[in-house]
C-alpha cells in the first residue's frame, strides 16, 4: 500500500490498496476518478480554472481545471480504469476569507474553480456522485482506494464522508 | 514584469529584502510595544516561486494557524499574511490582554484582537515602505481565518497565479519573547506592483 500525497497541481495515480490525499485543499478543487470494481484510481489538486491564461506551452495539466480533467481521465484509463465503472468525486473551492469584494466574480476563485471543474466532467460525459465545495472552510480530501472510502476532514470539525 | 516568467537579478532581490527588513523592523516593534514582550524577526527571505511550493514554508499543510489577511492598495498592490500557529496566536492574545480569558477557537473578541493585530503589523509595515519610496500604500480591514496553513496560503497565491506564472514572495519569522511563540509574515506585491517598487528604488532595470 502506498501514500500519494497529491500537492497543489499535481496528478496522481494509485492502485487497490493505495491512498491518494490532498491536504488542506483551501480554493484549490482537489477531484478523484476511481474504477469501483478494480479499485485503480486518480486524484489532481487544481489551482485554477482556466489554461488560457499561460502564453505558451502549458508544463502543468493538473494545475488548471480545462486541462487536468482531461488528464486525469486519460491518465486513470490508460492504468486500467474502464469509464463505466468510474466514481467521481471532489472537494474544495472554499473562499478562506471573508472581506469586502471576496465574494465579486473576478474573485470568488474557489468558486469559479468548482464551476469550472463541473463543467469540464459534463464536456467529458463524467458523472458526479459526491462534492463538498464552497464555504469558507479549508478541506483535507482522502480516497482509500482499498475501501473506496472518500473522507473529508474539516479544521474544528473533524471527519466526514462523502 | 508581466510576462510570464519572473527573473529578479542580485541586487533587485537585495533591495526588496532590505526595504522589507526595514518595514518588518517597525512592525515587529509595534507589536513588541502592543504587547510588552521582545520581538525578534529574521531577515526577510525573498523567493521567486515558479512553482507551487508555498504551503510548505509554514511547516505543512496541515498545519492549524491562526491568519490574518490584508490587501495592499494604492501605488502598489499587493498581499500580506500574517501566519500563527493556533497555539502561539492563544498565547499572543494572553498576552495582548492580560486575565481576558479568550478562547481563540470560539471568542469573537478574540477575533477582533487578531484583526487589530493584523492591522497593527500590517499599518507599520506599509508607512515604512510608503516612507522609503513615497508610494501610496494602504491595507484594507484585515480578514482573520482559522484554518489549515495549506488552505490559506494555497488560496492567496491562487490568485496572483492569474496574474502570473512566477510571483515573488517575502517570508519574516517572527519570535516572540525568545522562541516561545513563533509567527510568519508573507508579503507578496502583484506582478505589476513590483515592477513599480524596483523602479521607484531606482533599481528597475538591474
Amino acid at each position: 500500500m502506498a501514500i500519494h500525497r497529491v500537492g497543489m497541481a499535481e496528478l496522481k495515480i494509485g492502485g487497490p490498496g493505495d491512498r491518494l490525499e490532498a491536504l488542506g485543499l483551501g480554493s484549490c478543487i482537489g477531484l478523484a476518478i476511481v474504477d469501483k470494481v478494480s479499485h485503480i484510481g486518480g486524484m489532481v489538486h487544481i489551482m485554477l480554472p482556466d489554461s488560457k491564461i499561460v502564453q505558451g506551452p502549458i508544463k502543468q495539466l493538473g494545475k488548471y481545471a480545462d486541462t487536468a480533467v482531461p488528464e486525469l481521465l486519460e491518465q486513470v484509463i490508460k492504468a486500467g480504469a474502464q469509464r463505466e465503472r468510474l466514481v467521481v468525486k471532489m472537494a474544495g473551492g472554499a473562499e478562506m476569507f471573508a472581506f469586502a469584494g471576496s465574494d465579486s466574480p473576478k474573485m470568488a476563485i474557489g468558486k469559479r474553480n468548482a464551476e469550472a471543474v463541473q463543467n469540464h466532467l459534463r464536456e467529458h460525459r463524467l458523472k458526479l456522485s459526491g462534492s463538498d465545495t464552497g464555504g469558507h472552510k479549508g478541506r483535507t480530501f482522502i480516497v482509500s482506494l482499498d475501501d473506496l472510502n472518500f473522507m473529508i476532514r474539516i479544521v474544528g470539525m473533524g471527519e466526514s464522508n462523502l | 514584469m508581466s510576462g510570464s516568467v519572473l527573473e529578479l537579478s542580485d541586487l533587485q532581490k537585495d533591495t526588496i529584502r532590505e526595504i522589507s527588513n526595514i518595514g518588518m523592523g517597525n512592525a515587529a516593534t509595534s507589536l513588541s510595544q502592543l504587547i510588552n514582550t521582545r520581538v525578534d524577526i529574521t531577515v526577510p527571505y525573498v523567493k521567486v516561486v515558479p512553482d507551487v511550493e508555498v504551503p510548505r514554508l509554514l511547516g505543512g499543510e496541515e498545519v492549524e494557524v491562526c491568519a490574518a489577511y490584508v490587501q495592499v492598495v494604492g501605488d502598489v498592490r499587493g498581499h500580506l499574511v500574517m501566519i500563527f500557529l493556533t497555539r502561539d496566536a492563544q498565547m499572543l492574545l494572553n498576552q495582548m490582554m492580560p486575565g481576558a480569558d479568550m478562547d481563540i477557537a470560539t471568542s469573537e473578541m478574540a477575533r477582533s484582537a487578531l484583526q487589530e493585530l493584523g492591522n497593527i503589523l500590517a499599518s507599520s509595515f506599509l508607512r515604512s515602505l510608503a516612507d522609503m519610496t513615497g508610494l501610496v500604500m494602504h491595507s484594507t480591514v484585515p480578514a482573520v481565518a482559522m484554518d489549515f496553513a495549506g488552505s490559506i496560503i494555497s488560496y492567496v497565491v491562487s490568485n496572483m497565479y492569474e496574474l502570473s506564472e512566477n510571483i515573488m514572495i517575502v517570508d519574516t519569522r517572527f519570535e516572540v519573547g525568545g522562541d516561545q511563540i513563533d509567527g510568519e509574515c508573507v508579503f507578496i506585491p502583484e506582478p505589476g506592483a513590483l515592477g513599480t517598487l524596483l523602479e521607484t528604488l531606482g533599481v528597475g532595470d538591474a
